[in-house]
């Protein structure tokens, strides 16, 4: 059957009004990003952009990004199915509190999470315990990622989930299967496009953090160089804006071609069910 | 053998209340009640995702109340199908054997047979979303077939399909039914699949059964006028009007359906409100006394002063 595309309805001045004011923020988006690609001239890209010591910031933002969104998805996935199926009293706090991480300035989540793991507090006692140190290393990174990233996967995870008929995991129980074997057979397969968008962005977001990162770990981290954020802010302080533009633009481009391999890994309708193809 | 004794079971906003039926083995059993009198709730509640208040469930003398869904091995085919829609379709069949610990190779073996029988072998490779509604339907039943279950419960598997696809699947289900000879369950609200299919029916009016016995029965005594119009049985009249004409208790009321009559001069005066035409012919509207009514006739009668005088071929007595 010969379906009429949506937009064939818009003309005229409503069309050109909703194109231009859209326009202009993309513009908006891109314009910073651009501008700093055109700064790098080919004769600094060895000597400015891709020294050691910008790869080495890369490299630990990249690693700590990927640990704390796995370690995200891992806690994340129970909670997401929490919040869509149980019914609870106090469900909505519950909710309100995953969002919670969006509003808070990010310089307050890290001193609250330096407080938290300090080696006089509980949290702290219990690190020290499994011989683990928070503050100014990696794993100060990894919790700040987590806090400050966590929600967009969850939130991503829980849409999706109430979005599947419950049903369809009642049928699946009547066939025999086990609460768990619904889980990893019925619902992750069915949302696994979800976890992986969430993934995406709660990646995307801790690779831009740099708030929560000034407070735990403003400084080189042991064996690598400081987070890719924050060695961008260091060099502005030191250098000013030339200095800063090798590291922007290195991170912008690493970031950008991951990102877009992500994306296109999410949209194969062979890896990853689609749901919403209905015939 | 499926017994269920006085289930009550309470959701936000609705109740299904001290539910008492008997269904044999081998039995077609047609539950028959409008949108939103309990069917699919009742149907849920013995699959196992909800639990009742009160009451018990017995599948062949065990009591299976309590007990998670994935123990019941009941036969489970929703309204929507509820297929898989990331497996493909062979997938979804096996499964229920899949996760009973069953290899592939052995459960593709075991679903050869209900294959053969719903003639899909040509959609095993497809994937659910691209299969039409009947398509869905018989793997769904496939699906549910496939862990040999002691009872099949169906939630009207033929509402959303074309006049000719209804035809055709009843008979299906009819001939999967006599072949397997499987206790089945089906939720309707279709007089023609019970008429067909159903050795007995039950009548669910807003979370309560009415009544239960054979259809023709029912037909005949109606319990309630509920039951009655249900039946389509829509013109209920007292018979004080026409006691002349039936020898029976002058305060029980009888129904009938608009079709079931005659235009006679020796019958009882119908005042006439109005009529038109209607696909099956003249609907007229009148009274009887102060009872409103409607027939239905294949040509205009004679009208004098307003008035016809008809018989009733049909009706039937409710006992109430």
């Amino acid at each position: 059957m010969h379906i009429r595309k949506a937009n064939f309805h818009y003309k005229g001045p409503f069309k050109i009004v909703i194109w231009i004011i859209s326009i202009i923020f993309i513009i908006f988006i891109l314009a910073p990003i651009v501008r700093i690609l055109t700064l790098v001239s080919p004769s600094t890209i060895f000597t400015q952009v891709i020294t050691p010591g910008n790869l080495s910031s890369i490299e630990i933002t990249l690693y700590a990004a990927t640990i704390s969104t796995l370690i995200i998805l891992l806690f994340g996935f129970p909670l997401a199915y929490l919040l869509s199926r149980f019914k609870f009293p106090g469900k909505n706090i519950l909710d309100a509190i995953v969002e919670i991480p969006i509003m808070i300035p990010h310089s307050v989540v890290g001193i609250g999470l330096l407080f938290v793991f300090a080696e006089s507090e509980p949290g702290g006692i219990l690190f020290n315990y499994f011989g683990i140190s928070f503050g100014y290393n990696l794993i100060a990174v990894i919790l700040a990622y987590i806090f400050v990233s966590g929600t967009y996967a969850i939130k991503t995870m829980e849409e999706a989930i109430k979005s599947l008929p419950p049903r369809l995991e009642i049928v699946a129980r009547t066939l025999g299967a086990s609460q768990t074997q619904v889980i990893f057979r019925i619902v992750i397969p069915q949302v696994a496009r979800s976890i992986l968008t969430g993934g995406i962005l709660s990646w995307a977001r801790s690779i831009s953090e740099v708030g929560a990162i000034l407070i735990v770990a403003p400084y080189i981290i042991p064996g690598y160089n400081a987070i890719a954020g924050v060695q961008v802010y260091n060099q502005f302080e030191v250098t000013g804006l030339e200095g800063a533009i090798g590291i922007s633009a290195l991170l912008i481009v690493i970031s950008l071609v991951i990102f877009i391999i992500l994306k296109i890994i999410q949209g194969q309708r062979k890896i990853f069910f689609v749901p919403g193809v209905r015939k | 053998m499926i017994e269920l004794k006085n289930i009550t079971v309470e959701v936000p906003s609705f109740k299904l209340e001290n539910i008492n039926l008997t269904i044999d083995d081998g039995e077609y059993f047609i539950l028959l009640g409008p949108t939103g009198s309990g069917k699919s709730l009742l149907l849920d509640t013995i699959a196992g995702s909800i639990y009742p208040e009160e009451g018990e469930i017995i599948i062949d003398g065990k009591n299976i109340t309590e007990i998670q869904p994935e123990k019941r091995n009941v036969g489970y085919v929703p309204q929507d199908y509820s297929l898989f829609d990331h497996m493909k379709v062979l997938d979804n069949i096996i499964f229920g054997l899949k996760v009973r610990g069953k290899t592939k190779e052995e459960a593709i073996e075991i679903v050869q047979p209900i294959i053969k029988k719903l003639s899909i072998e040509n959609l095993l490779n497809k994937y659910p979303y691209v299969l039409s509604g009947g398509e869905k339907q018989k793997v769904a039943i496939a699906r549910a077939l496939a862990i040999k279950p002691k009872i099949l419960l169906l939630d009207e598997p033929l509402t959303g399909m074309d006049q000719n696809l209804r035809a055709r699947f009843m008979e299906d289900l009819k001939k999967i039914h006599e072949d397997i000879n499987l206790t089945t369950l089906q939720v309707t609200h279709s007089m023609d699949e019970a008429r067909y299919l159903a050795t007995r029916v039950g009548i669910l009016n807003s979370g309560k059964i009415e009544q239960v016995g054979l259809l023709d029965e029912i037909m005949v005594m109606p319990k309630s006028e509920f039951v009655a119009s249900f039946l389509g049985l829509e013109n209920i009249i007292s018979n004080q009007l026409i006691n002349n004409m039936l020898k029976i208790n002058k305060n029980s009321r009888i129904a009938f359906r608009p079709y079931d009559v005659i235009v006679s001069d020796d019958g009882i005066a119908l005042e006439i409100e109005n009529f038109f035409k209607v696909p099956e012919g003249i609907k007229i509207t009148g009274f009887i006394g102060d009872d409103k009514i409607s027939i239905i006739l294949d040509k205009i009668p004679d009208i004098r002063d307003n008035k016809i005088k008809i018989k009733i071929k049909k009706f039937s007595i409710i006992q109430d």
